[in-house]
């Protein structure tokens, strides 16, 4: 279970200070799906960053499984992203000197040995994705769907109970967009807790839950 | 062909990183080279010197040497250098060296410049004629390599003496056979030519008839005595007590060289310690820059590795490790540059600068050149742990969010 105690972040730049996130409060419960929507600097990315402990907020309180992210070390709390979460950035964040498959077994180079993901089962991903022709292509030679999808089976390798999905399918095209979701519903029955963010309203109903952000606060919970 | 299928590890990560950007990595590396090359070599030149003063005095037998007060200077450049020279005093100096209270025993020797351009002559040569029943200096080298004495006509030749052996080298006319060519030293024993001081005598009254200009030497002189002590650590104190007890001459200590040699080493260095620091300096900021210039460029890469589990020790250790990896290959590019540019310039620089050098042993040379890798390596990784540390103290949000 995921839990936010208003948790406030801002952000300043020259001349002016921004509320990203102001005193959110909510309880996430394993296995939901929730989709956050909202424009353009609604605060739907550092929502997210928040919840996966990649931003520490300015107040208030983040707590995975009783866990509280911001009172664990470094090393406690990179260990627990790299073993409990999975992550889809709105840039397709590869790294361009791998292959599709060695992208998507990055995370084990922070996996204790044996703490899942293993050769068989990135290309069985890839193969979900619809990619197992393209394991040995590098991120140069994949359309940005194509590494979309490579960044999603990534995310999945290590079978993580959280998804945090940001953007997953900006710039994709419909199908693509279509496949990527049904990709997180059908996780989200597996049992995982999905998190995504997203400016597509229309994928509202695929979710448990949605939460529209506005200025950093939540302007509708469904 | 496609690549084994394995994780990337942080290893694999840094290598490939290595050769994304092969003309940025070249860079590195170059700047890298040169400031190790500078420092190789300039450490060669100091161990190579200090290694030649060693041998070579240790060759020469002698606790110190005993010559005409006004001749220590030529004597100081024969023995760095091999610079021929000619000078000579009465042989009953010998005697009375001899005589001083503290002296174990005494060799004379006589020195001939042989004439250069002449049909007489093989060249331009420092020939040392010696006493067998007494030398230190090249006896107990023909004990061991020729097991006996040398015939009236044979001499024994330096290491840089261009010669063959058996072979035949001509003087004022005479012709001597090569018995054999001495090991190196990097002092001027290696450019002179040693034969037995009757065969010197001989040669000087044969030059009268065979060579285009007469070899004159004064019956009886020697241009300078061996000295062995008694006690070896009274050098100074007994060169200063044979000045005083035998009118007209000056005693040169081992030290007394090894001193010269030094100041002219420091000389040398003052004109490369500079250059090296200041090339070093150059190679370090724009290692730093460029390493900047990487990690600011790669900062949504970290925050990704840092998102899926990196912890901001291993991505500082991979960007950290990328640049020890640079700075190690620069390190030893620049050890094989620095030896192959001081093998070309060896020589005008030590003619230059007047110094003795001999090859130190391979096994020295290779540990210098690991010193300087290994030294390269660190000092890159020190230069890139500011930026890669302030790279990995971001927050992976931000991070990922950086304009790349």
């Amino acid at each position: 279970m995921i839990t936010l105690e208003k948790v406030t972040k801002a952000y300043t730049t020259r001349d002016q200070r921004v509320e990203a996130v102001q005193a959110f409060s909510g309880e996430i419960q394993a296995g939901e799906f929730i989709i956050v929507t909202g424009r353009s600097g609604a605060g739907k990315s550092t929502l997210l960053s928040l919840i996966g402990g990649l931003i520490r907020p300015d107040a208030g309180r983040v707590m995975v499984d009783g866990k509280e992210l911001w009172a664990l070390s470094d090393r406690d709390r990179s260990r627990l992203r790299c073993r409990t979460m999975g992550f889809v950035f709105q840039f397709a964040s590869l790294i361009p000197t791998l292959t599709a498959v060695e992208n998507v077994l990055l995370p084990t180079a922070f996996l204790p040995a044996g703490a899942g993901g293993n050769p068989a089962r990135a290309q069985a991903l890839l193969e979900r994705v619809g990619l197992a022709d393209q394991a040995d292509r590098l991120p140069w030679q994949l359309s940005g769907g194509q590494q979309k999808r490579v960044a999603v089976a990534r995310a999945l390798l290590h079978r993580p109970a959280i998804l945090l999905a940001d953007e997953p399918t900006a710039d994709l095209d419909e199908q693509t967009e279509l496949e990527i979701v049904d990709l997180f519903t059908e996780l989200h029955r597996a049992g995982t807790t999905v998190v995504m963010a997203t400016h597509n309203t229309d994928l509202a109903d695929r979710a448990t839950r949605h939460l529209v952000l506005n200025g950093g606060l939540v302007s509708y919970a469904s | 062909m496609s690549r084994p299928v394995r994780g990337p590890g942080l290893v694999r990560l840094t290598l490939f990183n290595l050769l994304r950007k092969p003309g940025r990595s070249s860079t590195a590396v170059v700047a890298v080279m040169l400031a190790a090359a500078t420092v190789f070599a300039g450490a060669l030149i100091g161990t190579g010197v200090q290694h030649a003063v060693r041998v070579g005095m240790g060759r020469l037998g002698a606790d110190l040497m005993v010559v005409p007060r006004g001749a220590v200077s030529a004597t100081h450049t024969a023995l760095v250098m091999g610079e021929p020279v000619a000078f000579y005093m009465d042989g009953a100096v010998a005697g009375q060296v001899a005589a001083v209270p503290g002296v174990k025993s005494v060799s004379g020797q006589t020195y001939v410049e042989t004439l250069a351009s002449a049909a007489c002559c093989t060249g331009r040569l420092f020939l040392i004629g010696f006493d067998p029943a007494t030398d230190l200096t090249v006896q107990p080298w023909l004990y061991r390599a020729l097991g006996r004495n040398l015939a009236p006509d044979e001499i024994l030749v330096g290491a840089h003496v261009l010669t063959a052996i058996p072979g035949t080298m001509k003087f004022f006319g005479t012709e001597f056979q090569v018995a054999g060519q001495l090991d190196p030293t990097g002092m001027g024993m290696d450019e002179s030519v040693f034969l037995p001081a009757a065969s010197v005598a001989a040669m000087a009254a044969n030059s009268v008839t065979l060579a285009e200009k007469p070899l004159a030497i004064p019956p009886g002189a020697v241009s300078a005595v061996m000295v062995r002590l008694v006690d070896p650590t009274q050098d100074d104190a007994m060169a200063a007590k044979i000045a005083a007890a035998v009118p007209g001459v000056a005693a040169i200590t081992g030290g007394q060289v090894s001193r010269g040699v030094t100041r002219d080493l420091a000389n040398l260095m003052s004109w490369l310690l500079p250059i090296a620091g200041g090339v070093l300096l150059v190679a370090a900021l724009l290692f730093g820059l460029l390493f900047s210039a990487i990690t600011a460029e790669r900062a949504r890469e970290i925050g990704l590795l840092r998102a899926i589990g990196a912890t901001q020790f291993q991505a500082v250790a991979a960007l950290v490790g990328e640049a020890a990896l640079l700075g190690a290959i620069g390190g030893l590019a620049g050890a094989g540059a620095g030896l192959g540019l001081y093998s070309l310039f060896q020589k005008a620089l030590l003619v230059e600068f007047g110094l003795p050098f001999l090859w130190p042993d391979a096994l020295q040379v290779a540990a210098m050149g690991v010193l300087v890798t290994a030294g390269a390596a660190l000092l890159a990784a020190a230069t890139a742990a500011w930026p890669a540390r302030r790279i990995a103290r971001l927050e992976p949000h931000f991070a990922i969010h950086a304009r790349g």
